[in-house]
C-alpha cells in the first residue's frame, strides 16, 4: 500500500509540473528575412505534429535546405512554426493555412517579413516584394509614411482567418506594426 | 482549462489508488499522438510479455510446491489509418506463444500453444480542442475481437468467442506534459470447449513528463508513470476459474524521432485479487517501435 500512495505522490508531483507558462510562450515574434513564422494552436509535441511537418515540407516555396532539409522548423515552446522561404519565389500563405488545418491544428497569426516598395492604389497601400514581385495589401497608422519611402523592409501580421478567405492572386492584407518597419 | 485537467488529474489518481486484471493492451490505441492529420498511417511492432510462478488465493500468496506457473509473450503488430483528425481504423494482430504448468491426477503437466491470437479491430472516434499552448482530444473507440486465434491444444491461443469492447478517452498534452487517461469494458462472449470469459471493465493512466526535446531533429523523450485498473468477472477455462481484480504500476519510456516512435513500459502489480486459487499474473513488460506517414 506504501507503495502505491508513492506512486500516487509521484503522479501528482508530475501533474503540478504542467502549470507553469514558459518564458518563451510569450516571447516576441522574430521574423527573420524570407522566413515567415505562423503562431498555431495545439502544437505541443513535434511527433504529434510530424503530418504538418510532412504536409508543409511538400510546398514548393519552402527553402529545403534549411531546418533539418524541409525547410520547416517547429517549436513547441513557443508553439510557432518557421518556415525557411525561397527568396524568388511567392508565399502561398493559403497553402500554408491549408497544410496546417489538415495536420490537426489551428493556425492563428502569420507573420512575414517583406522587403519592398509601398504605392498608394486608390485608398490602399500595396507593398511589392522587390525579390519575387508578390503584392501585399498594407494597413496600419504606418501605411501611409511608407510610400515614396523606397526599399524598405516591413514585418507585418494577418490573422489565420483572414487568410483562410483570400482567394489565388489577391494581396495579402497585412497589418504593420509602428515599429515593424526598417528603412 | 489548467484547472479542469488538474482536477481531472487529481481525480483519476483517487480512482486508480482505489481498485482493478485482464487482457491488457485490447483496448488501448495503438499510437494516441499520432497519426493525428488527414490520410495519416502507422504501424507498431510490440512485445508484451508477463507471468509468475506465484500461487494467489484471492489477495493472499499461497504455498505452490508443484510451482504452477504461465507465462505469456505476445507480439502485436498493431495499424492505424487516419481519415481525418476525428475518424481513425485501427487493427492489432497478435501472436501468443505461452505455457503454463498446471496439475492432472495429482502430477504438474506442462501445456502450452503457439499461433496466431484474437484480432481486435476499433474505430477511435475523437474529438479534438486545440488552445494556445495545450491540445486535448476526448474519443469513443467501438470495437470487436474476432475469434481468429485457435482453440486447439491444451493452452489454445483463443477462447472462440467473438467480443465487443468500448471505450472512453481523454488525453490532454502541453509542451511539458502527457496525460491520458482511458475508461474501457469488453462484453466477452461464451467461447468454444466451454470457456467463457468475465466481462472486464478497466482504467489506464499515463501521466508523463516531456525533459528533453531538441526542434532542429524533432527528437525527444516522454517519462510517464502508468497505472492500469483492471476488474475481470468470474470466468471458465479449460483448467478451472478465471477473473479477479488487479491494479499495476510502472514507469514508461517513450522516445522519438520525426515519425518514429519508441516506447517501453514496466508494470508491477501493486494489488492483485483472483477468484478462488490461480496464477498470479506477474509483472509485465512492453516493448514497442512505431512509424507513422
Amino acid at each position: 500500500m506504501n507503495k502505491t500512495i508513492t506512486l500516487a505522490c509521484a503522479f501528482l508531483l508530475i501533474s503540478s509540473l504542467a502549470s507553469a507558462e514558459s518564458p518563451e510562450e510569450t516571447a516576441p515574434v522574430e521574423v527573420k528575412p524570407n522566413q515567415a513564422v505562423i503562431q498555431v494552436n495545439g502544437i505541443v509535441c513535434s511527433f504529434c505534429a510530424y503530418g504538418t511537418e510532412k504536409n508543409l515540407s511538400k510546398l514548393t516555396f519552402l527553402d529545403k535546405s534549411q531546418f533539418g532539409n524541409d525547410g520547416v522548423l517547429m517549436d513547441i515552446e513557443t508553439h510557432r512554426i518557421t518556415l525557411a522561404l525561397q527568396p524568388d519565389q511567392e508565399t502561398d500563405l493559403l497553402e500554408v493555412y491549408r497544410a496546417i488545418k489538415k495536420g490537426g491544428y489551428d493556425p492563428v497569426t502569420f507573420y512575414v517579413n517583406v522587403h519592398g516598395q509601398v504605392r498608394k492604389s486608390g485608398d490602399r497601400y500595396l507593398l511589392t516584394c522587390s525579390n519575387n514581385g508578390q503584392v501585399f495589401d498594407i494597413s496600419g497608422s504606418v501605411a501611409d509614411q511608407l510610400v515614396g519611402q523606397g526599399l524598405v523592409r516591413v514585418n507585418g501580421q494577418v490573422d489565420a482567418e483572414v487568410i483562410s478567405t483570400i482567394h489565388a492572386g489577391q494581396p495579402i492584407p497585412i497589418v504593420v506594426a509602428i515599429d515593424g518597419v526598417d528603412h | 482549462m489548467n484547472r479542469f485537467v488538474e482536477r481531472l488529474t487529481r481525480l483519476a489518481i483517487i480512482s486508480a489508488s482505489i481498485a482493478f486484471t485482464g487482457n491488457a493492451w485490447a483496448h488501448q490505441p495503438v499510437m494516441d499522438m499520432a497519426p493525428r492529420w488527414q490520410g495519416g498511417y502507422g504501424f507498431q511492432i510490440r512485445h508484451e510479455s508477463y507471468g509468475s510462478d506465484t500461487l494467489l488465493s484471492d489477495d493472499s500468496e499461497v504455498s505452490n510446491p508443484l510451482v504452477l506457473d504461465n507465462y505469456v509473450t505476445i507480439n502485436w503488430l498493431e495499424g492505424i489509418y487516419t481519415f481525418k483528425r476525428e475518424v481513425r481504423l485501427s487493427l492489432k494482430i497478435p501472436y501468443v506463444d505461452h505455457h503454463r504448468t498446471v496439475v492432472e491426477n495429482g502430477a504438474p503437466v506442462k501445456q502450452s500453444g503457439t499461433g496466431l491470437g484474437d484480432i481486435v479491430i476499433g474505430v477511435p472516434l475523437k474529438r479534438y480542442t486545440n488552445e494556445a499552448s495545450a491540445t486535448s482530444n476526448i474519443a469513443f473507440t467501438p470495437s470487436i475481437r474476432l475469434p481468429t486465434g485457435s482453440t486447439s491444444g491444451d493452452y489454445p491461443v483463443g477462447d472462440g468467442s467473438t467480443d465487443v469492447g468500448v471505450s472512453f478517452s481523454a488525453s490532454f498534452e502541453k509542451a511539458d506534459l502527457y496525460q491520458y487517461y482511458d475508461l474501457f469494458f469488453w462484453k466477452n462472449g461464451d467461447g468454444d470447449r466451454g470457456i467463457r470469459e468475465g466481462d472486464e471493465v478497466g482504467f489506464d493512466a499515463n501521466i508523463g513528463w516531456h525533459p528533453y526535446h531538441d526542434n532542429m531533429k524533432n527528437e525527444g523523450v516522454f517519462l510517464m508513470i502508468d497505472a492500469s485498473l483492471r476488474y475481470e468477472g468470474r470466468g471458465q477455462d479449460l483448467i478451472g476459474t478465471t477473473g479477479g481484480s488487479r491494479l499495476s504500476i510502472g514507469p514508461v519510456f517513450v522516445y522519438y524521432r520525426k515519425g518514429m516512435m519508441f516506447r517501453a513500459e514496466y508494470k508491477y502489480p501493486v494489488y492483485e485479487n483472483l477468484f478462488d486459487r490461480q496464477v498470479s499474473r506477474g509483472s509485465e513488460l512492453n516493448v514497442g517501435i512505431g512509424f507513422v506517414f
